[in-house]
């Protein structure tokens, strides 16, 4: 066994010293010849005689040292290295198109494996937790209340634990915004309560320190603090003796007990991430109140459907033994399903996977045009080897590796541009606000797929040329003439830029789509002004303030804020835009409709000059006055979509509402404004119900808060002025700045970088249906140079010939565009999932697209068409 | 020799498989000691007689296969006439693949020998 070893070991370097191993057995079989010739010469032959003896009893040098060579090295792969050899000779004698084409292959691959990597990091490297696929999200479904997904109840948690059958543990998680104080500098955090289950169930990790134990579950413990490894590193300098020391979350004390390893959560929604723990007390309080998210680990060997089925047995059990549990079933996902299918961002990453395949098809196409015209310049060559014996497979071969070195060329410069693609497209995630789960490296995966990628296109582009070569007729090819191109070859060459056009229209149809998109939606109002104006977003211990109650403290802000120079109005509100309390909504002295979210609204508490700060036009009635009592009726404006929704037709001013059961929700309607768009002018609006913060207030340790301040122009250094006066107003807080011009812009960003994208796309693509046109007209008119020169010595004018060959190139681009605007229909369905109120058939677009696609082509066949009219009618006789 | 003659001979030559050939080379070697490439091929030709007609050239392809295995080892030398030769050597790793492959030839050949010369007898009862 080990000779075989030794033997290849042998082989494989002897592949490397051919030239030194070749002298030395030459020399051997020199002196074998001389030796056997001195023999046979002793016999009595004649010098040329013994010599001539010498060799046939050798067998003819030429056959030794064959099989020398395949017994000493390794054959096939000394043949594949010399196909390769050969190939990029001849490669390198046109250098310029070989250029073009690594080139083009490059992008079309490089955009496809950033694509892929991207979509890998998602979609199948495992998530950073251990044996991710045994988490599960789980929330309550009611089908009564027509909702089905909704967080989960304190106890009803609780009594899933206790009689746990499939899990290996749950944990519940709820989330809070707080003030950290004990760091650099005042910091926003997110607070994630965790029980200590919720720890173990995702199997993080302590860097220092420790993670919650059991016993912190219990009420009355130490309040301690687990810092995430990403808030350890950037706000706490990575001290590495932070344990035991001392923060303070809106004036509440905590000790850091532990900071949480590298992949742990790092943050939510944006904010940075800290965890507390989540006693049993709290949970029990309120069954109603669903409040908490919470995650499971599967027992291994438990599959979803089975984990379904034995909590919904487990669950009509508990139901019964509480009436506040009523018909709350439990709702099970995967962990990953959660994060990643809810994401519309996936969609958005396949369709742009689409796009970069059709850039590589392209770029494929335009290759195996490169190849053919060459191929069929080479139709001598070709007949000739064929004629002398050669089978279709030895004339192939070379093609095939010619390709071959191409794409694989092209493959290996691709993997490093799609370098710069990921950077672009991990930037354009970073807009979306997304928690990535996974790092976006290049792996296996993505390696092996640019392999198979590489070596697909290099086959699929030499399927042309390979197939030519096979229809070649080698008589018809060694014809004086050199042959005309055959029908077959018209055919062939015709093919090929028209099914470019075809998928350049497409990509010029979306980009188009996209861009018309953007430009639609930026006319679109958000409801308020958001020019000038910036809101600050903090939260306020309730222990700091006078009285316990935020109302003093916000007068004093805004009545300094409303002091500084350059501000117009200042307000507050309990809440950013975009977020809001959700309460029910009906109109006094009728039922509340049977539940369900057509009779649900937003709540926000506001201060006076909310309307005038935010730029939000009353339709009917007024706003709040600082003469409203504080006492007595409590008073509410409302937006337009909820009074569209109750009182269409009827005026809505002097109505009685409700936001829930008893007079203390009951409001009198004063006014009616526009309607906010949440989420930007993409948005769509959301019912809204505005009272008057001094008639009631939210919240519990600490109050949320918005200022939202309205300036004469864009000043500098405001934001730090702002702080100053509100924080000498009341408790030292930490702030989120929102300008919300910017955000306004940043809403619509996915639409602007997608219309972007897109049109990239479609302007390489359209640049290889020219350059494809281009070669192909190119090439017939080289071939019909003295059919050109014959008509115009027969007294044919330049704009003759000029049309003539415009005319084939128009033809092509017609065929083209007729299948591209059929396919682009057949799409439509797919479009409109991206696009926000614009048809996905829209004329517009579509006629201009047709008329850019048809004026390119024709640009294209421009440069050949004026050769073809410019031939000089002797030289082209002559010229063979 | 005249061409029919050589003809004749070429249709009885016998077709020696790789294997056979690399142990005839090694036991030339064995017990002729250090020999150049020409000289095993001579020495084969002597010992087989006229029913082989070697190519001479697949000697060298039999001893890259030796030496790469390490059964033999390889030096420049000169022959007896003064001649640069590439002398050929039989080393003890290649002594005994010799006396394995011996072994397993003759165990080979035997078996094939007596079942080809069996009598034809009655089946087994």
């Amino acid at each position: 066994m080990s000779s075989w070893f030794r033997r290849l070991f042998s082989r494989c370097r002897a592949v490397f010293s051919r030239q030194s191993l070749d002298a030395d057995f030459a020399e051997e079989l020199a002196q074998h010849i001389e030796a056997a010739t001195e023999d046979n010469l002793r016999r009595g032959m004649t010098p040329e005689e013994a010599r001539r003896q010498a060799h046939v009893a050798l067998g003819g040098v030429e056959q030794a040292r064959e099989l020398h060579r395949d017994a000493r090295g390794l054959p096939w792969l000394e043949n594949l290295f010399r196909d390769f050899r050969f190939a990029a000779r001849s490669l390198l004698r046109t250098p310029g198109s070989a250029a073009l084409a690594v080139l083009l292959l490059a992008l079309g691959i490089g955009a496809n494996t950033a694509a892929f990597s991207v979509l890998n990091a998602f979609l199948f490297r495992p998530l950073p937790y251990e044996h991710s696929e045994e988490l599960v999200s789980i929330y309550e479904s009611s089908a009564k209340q027509r909702i089905s997904q909704f967080s989960v109840s304190g106890p009803k948690y609780l009594a899933w634990r206790e009689q746990n059958p499939v899990f290996h543990d749950i944990g519940a998680l709820a989330v809070t915004n707080a003030t950290l104080v004990g760091a650099s500098e005042p910091t926003s955090v997110v607070v994630c309560q965790v029980t200590p289950s919720c720890m173990s169930v995702f199997r993080f990790r302590a860097r220092l320190g420790r993670l919650l134990t059991e016993t912190e579950a219990n009420p009355g413990q130490q309040p301690v603090i687990i810092l995430s490894h990403k808030m350890w590193r950037t706000h706490f300098g990575a001290k590495e003796d932070i344990v035991g020391t001392k923060v303070a979350l809106d004036d509440r004390t905590y000790t850091v007990a532990g900071v949480l390893g590298h992949g742990g959560l790092e943050n939510w929604d944006g904010g940075e991430v800290v965890f507390t723990p989540l006693t049993t007390d709290r949970l029990r309080q309120n069954a109603g109140a669903h409040y908490y998210q919470v995650f499971g680990r599967m027992k291994t060997g438990i599959d979803l459907a089975r984990c379904r089925t034995a909590m919904e047995t487990l669950t009509a059990q508990i139901n019964t033994t509480d009436s506040a549990f009523a018909d709350w079933m439990p709702y099970i996902i995967s962990f990953r399903e959660d994060n990643l299918g809810n994401w519309p961002g996936i969609d958005a990453l396949l369709l742009f996977q689409g796009a970069v395949l059709a850039v590589l098809l392209l770029a494929c196409f335009n290759t195996s045009c490169l190849l053919l015209v060459r191929a069929i310049g080479r139709s001598r060559e070709t007949a000739i080897r064929i004629a002398m014996g050669g089978s279709r497979w030895q004339v192939i071969r070379p093609l095939f590796f010619e390709t071959a070195l191409l794409s694989l060329t092209g493959g290996a410069a691709g993997l490093l541009l799609s370098h710069a693609g990921v950077a672009g497209a991990l930037h354009w995630l970073g807009t979306q606000n997304v928690t990535l789960w996974a790092e976006v490296v290049p792996d296996r995966n993505v390696l092996s797929f640019t392999i198979v990628v590489a070596l697909v296109t290099g086959f699929v582009a030499s399927v042309l040329p390979a197939w030519h070569a096979t229809r070649l007729d080698p008589q018809a090819a060694l014809k004086a003439g050199g042959g005309t191109t055959s029908a077959a070859h018209h055919r062939m060459l015709n093919f090929l830029p028209v099914v470019q056009i075809t998928l350049s229209f497409l990509l010029l149809v979306c980009a188009g789509l996209f861009i018309r998109n953007v430009l639609q939606l930026r006319t679109v109002s958000p409801g308020f002004d958001p020019r000038n104006l910036v809101m600050l977003e903090t939260s306020v211990p309730a222990k700091r303030l006078q009285g316990g109650k935020p109302l003093a403290y916000v007068e004093a802000a805004l009545a300094r804020i409303r002091a500084l120079p350059g501000v117009q109005t200042a307000a507050v509100a309990d809440n950013l835009v975009g977020n809001g309390a959700i309460w029910s909504f009906w109109v006094a002295g009728s039922e509340p409709a049977a539940e369900g979210s057509e009779n649900r609204t937003q709540l926000r508490r506001v201060s006076v000059d909310y309307f005038q700060t935010m730029g939000l036009s009353l339709l009917r009635g007024r706003g709040f006055a600082s003469t409203d009592s504080r006492v007595g009726e409590k008073l509410a404006v409302i937006n337009e979509t909820l009074a569209q929704r109750f009182f269409a037709g009827r005026d809505p001013i002097g109505a009685q509402v409700q936001t829930g059961k008893g007079s203390d929700n009951r409001y009198t309607v004063i006014g009616v404004c526009r309607a906010e768009r949440p989420a930007g002018p993409a948005g769509h609006p959301e019912p809204m119900v505005y009272v008057s913060i001094a008639q009631g207030w939210s919240g519990m340790y600490a109050y949320p808060l918005a200022f939202a301040v309205r300036t004469e122009g864009r000043l500098l250094g405001m934001e730090q002025t702002l702080k100053r006066e509100i924080r000498s107003a009341g408790p030292d807080t930490a702030f989120r700045v929102h300008y919300l011009e910017e955000w306004v812009e940043s809403s619509l960003l996915s639409y602007r970088l997608t219309g972007m994208v897109f049109a990239f796309f479609a302007g390489a693509a359209l640049l290889l249906s020219g350059l494809g046109i281009y070669s192909v007209i190119s090439h017939l008119v080289s071939r019909r140079t003295r059919e050109f020169g014959v008509r115009i010595a027969l007294g044919a004018t330049p704009a003759t010939i000029l049309r003539l060959v415009l005319g084939r190139g128009v033809r092509l681009a017609v065929i083209g565009v007729v299948l591209g605007v059929g396919s682009a229909l057949a799409l439509a369905q797919v479009l409109s999932h991206f696009l926000m109120n614009l048809n996905p058939r829209d004329p517009l677009t579509f006629g201009c697209v047709v008329i850019v696609s048809i004026c390119a082509a024709l640009l294209a066949c421009l440069l050949p068409a004026r050769r073809a009219a410019g031939v000089d009618p002797v030289e082209s006789m002559r010229a063979e | 020799m005249d061409r029919p003659h050589e003809t004749h001979m070429a249709d009885k030559k016998i077709d020696l498989l790789q294997g056979t050939l690399d142990l005839m080379v090694l036991r030339t070697l064995a017990t002729m000691g250090p020999l150049h490439g020409y000289g095993i091929a001579r020495r084969i030709e002597q010992i087989g007689g006229e029913a082989i007609c070697l190519n001479q050239g697949t000697i060298y392809a039999a001893l890259v296969r030796l030496q790469q295995s390490g059964f033999i080892a390889s030096e420049w030398g000169t022959s007896d006439n003064n001649r640069k030769a590439k002398y050929y050597e039989i080393t003890s790793k290649g002594q005994r693949q010799l006396a394995a492959e011996t072994a397993n030839w003759e165990r080979i050949t035997g078996v094939v020998q007596r079942v080809l010369t069996a009598p034809p007898q009655s089946s087994p009862t």
